[in-house]
């Protein structure tokens, strides 16, 4: 049943290029970019109970750095994802670093403040990231005559990394990795009593998560073929934050679900147009205040129907 | 101009010191750490736009009824957002907070427009001369404004009861309750004050800098690194802290790059909570 539902979702997936129109299409694609993001922030925050306020950080490092080797090097898309997972893997590093002595409130504002100086260094420096107008022109990946250049192309080029990092951090969660994140999340000092070296994995999750995220930025330059600053603002880390909170931290779907939901609200309520980011703050104290563990636990709680046969049952 | 920098320093440094103090003082409370506290002094500071430019209301009044109405609007922050999630785990306090800081930015902004708007300056910046040192007496009043209120925040603590049961509050929440403080009651009037002093360190700013809805979450950060510096949890610290982060950043800004002070700031600031989490003064 579970496997031939994910089949048809799998299906549904492969087959939308063909019979969904252009903006919509576009929509998925972004959502399919932000799920990266969302999976990403879950190894970090929901595995190894690490805030981080700061993610948009890595999806800017990502961004810039397979966009500047594309743009002033030439170098092809297929070595720049590569590169940015690995510069934003090292950034990872640097912020992983600060999470040995700091926690909870003081990570979380160690963070901001290094999304924050990311955002002002890339506005800044002028000469190599083109300050606040950003760069234009980012090519369109290519292979062997074939260029990803239509929206239908990318999808698929999107999808498979957004599945990558799904099913890559499903399995992570499942490793001897996942175990050791779980058991740093729950108890830390437990964990060192019983052997496991939080040091190493706390870094380590700083650094897989953000590879994914610099995979996810290098995708983004690429797809939509112009950056600046302003994509990769604190606005955007609150947005992926809250994307693994409405999940439920710790649920890799959830995080997909997350993602899907908070990046396709603001379309749906389009009516609401600047009153939207208003409603969104209000939501957000809502959801913490009703339904705090996240959308998925908490319908998982709902008795669908299982009430009734439970009466028989009993 | 050493000392004009310094001076200049202090006087945004004590409104730094003010958006701690209030920072500090919800984070004694109710151990939550207010990530929407500076969105009082942008909301303070709009409605003091509003009363003083825009209907012409005498500055005292408009002063008064500004700070008042930002209070309220902490006493209602703490009840419709804070109380129901109080004891939660850090994230889950983190999100809320920030949530009333997206929701007040934003409220401003289609209220007010996402324009920065100027400020006239009330306390004079004509520069004064005194012994080769030029004077701004905006900063001098602003000094001495922050003073009164410190002085007088000090009497209120020590000297009155609803002071000694606040700080008893801050202390042990449990054992107040038992000597039958209404804990819940103490913890909204603390949201007030401490909204009442971000209102006032916003009326401050406002012709420092301008009035803009997104003035907020930057004015917290640096609240935080001075309440960190000072050692957090400690009301006079968080007042120094707030204003050795205005000197530094006065400093940086005219000796290295005003662009990159900020950057510098929040290095510091990363620094300085890796190295010396406990602050950088010794406590007893």
């Amino acid at each position: 049943m579970k496997k031939s539902c994910g089949l048809v979702i799998f299906l549904i997936l492969l087959s939308f290029p063909l019979w969904v129109p252009h903006y919509p299409l576009h929509l998925a694609c972004m959502v399919g970019i932000f799920v990266i993001l969302a999976v990403s922030l879950n190894i970090v925050v929901g595995f190894a109970g690490q805030i981080s306020l700061g993610h948009a950080a890595f999806f800017a490092v990502g961004a810039y750095t397979s966009t500047l080797l594309a743009v002033k090097w030439g170098i092809p898309f297929w070595f720049g994802i590569f590169a940015a997972g690995i510069v934003s893997l090292a950034f990872g590093i640097l912020l992983g670093i600060p999470t040995l002595r700091v926690r909870d409130i003081y990570l979380s504002v160690v963070t901001i403040c290094f999304g924050l100086m990311v955002q002002l260094a890339l506005v800044n420096l002028e000469s190599i990231t083109g300050g606040a107008r950003g760069i234009y022109g980012i090519p369109r990946p290519a292979i062997a005559g074939f260029s990803f250049s239509t929206p239908q192309s990318f999808y698929y080029l999107i999808l498979f990394f957004a599945l990558l990092t799904i099913f890559s951090s499903l399995r992570l969660l499942r490793s001897r990795f996942g175990r050791a994140f779980l058991s740093i999340r729950e108890n830390e000092l437990a964990a060192e009593t019983v052997g496991i070296r939080t040091t190493y994995y706390k870094i380590l999750a700083f650094a897989v998560s953000s590879f994914y995220a610099g995979l996810a930025g290098s995708l983004y330059a690429h797809y939509v073929s112009y950056i600046n600053p302003d994509a990769f603002t604190f606005g955007i880390s609150i947005d992926v934050l809250v994307m693994i909170v409405i999940g439920g931290l710790g649920n890799v779907w959830g995080s997909v679900i997350g993602a899907i939901v908070i990046f396709l609200l603001p379309e749906y309520l389009r009516f609401m147009q600047q009153y939207y980011r208003a409603v969104f703050g209000i939501g957000l104290i809502f959801m913490m205040v009703f339904m705090r563990s996240g959308i998925v636990s908490t319908l998982q709680k709902i008795p669908w129907g299982r009430s009734s046969s439970s009466r028989v049952g009993g | 101009m050493f000392i004009q920098q310094i001076i200049a320093g202090v006087a945004m440094g004590g409104i730094y010191g003010l958006v701690a103090l209030g920072f500090t003082l919800i984070w004694n409370a109710a151990a939550v750490v207010n990530f929407a506290q500076g969105e009082f002094c942008m909301i303070s500071g709009f409605l003091i736009l509003t009363f003083f430019v825009n209907w012409g209301w005498p500055f005292p009044m408009a002063f008064l009824i500004s700070i008042l109405l930002s209070g309220v609007l902490g006493v209602i922050v703490e009840r419709l957002a804070i109380r129901p999630i109080r004891g939660a785990d850090p994230l889950t306090a983190i999100i809320t907070t920030l949530g009333v800081s997206i929701f007040l930015s934003n409220s401003a902004k289609f209220v007010w427009g996402t324009h920065p708007f100027h400020f006239p300056s009330v306390f004079g910046d004509k520069p004064m001369q005194m012994a080769k040192i030029t004077l701004i007496p905006q900063n001098l009043w602003i000094i001495g404004i922050i003073s009164a209120l410190v002085i007088s925040l000090y009497f209120f603590f020590f000297g009155t009861l609803t002071g000694k049961v606040m700080r008893a509050v801050a202390q042990d929440r449990q054992t107040a309750s038992l000597m039958g403080i209404s804990v819940n009651r103490m913890i909204g009037m603390i949201f007030g004050l401490s909204a009442i002093m971000g209102g006032l360190a916003g009326i401050l700013l406002a012709p420092i800098i301008y009035v803009a809805a997104d003035i907020g979450l930057p004015l917290v950060l640096k609240a935080f690194m001075g309440a960190v510096i000072g050692g957090f949890g400690s009301l006079p610290g968080a007042l120094i802290g707030g204003v050795v982060i205005g000197i530094s950043e006065n400093l940086s800004a005219f000796y290295i790059s005003s662009d990159y002070k900020d950057v510098i700031s929040f290095a510091v600031l990363i620094a300085i909570l890796i190295f010396k989490p406990a602050g950088l003064f010794l406590r007893k």
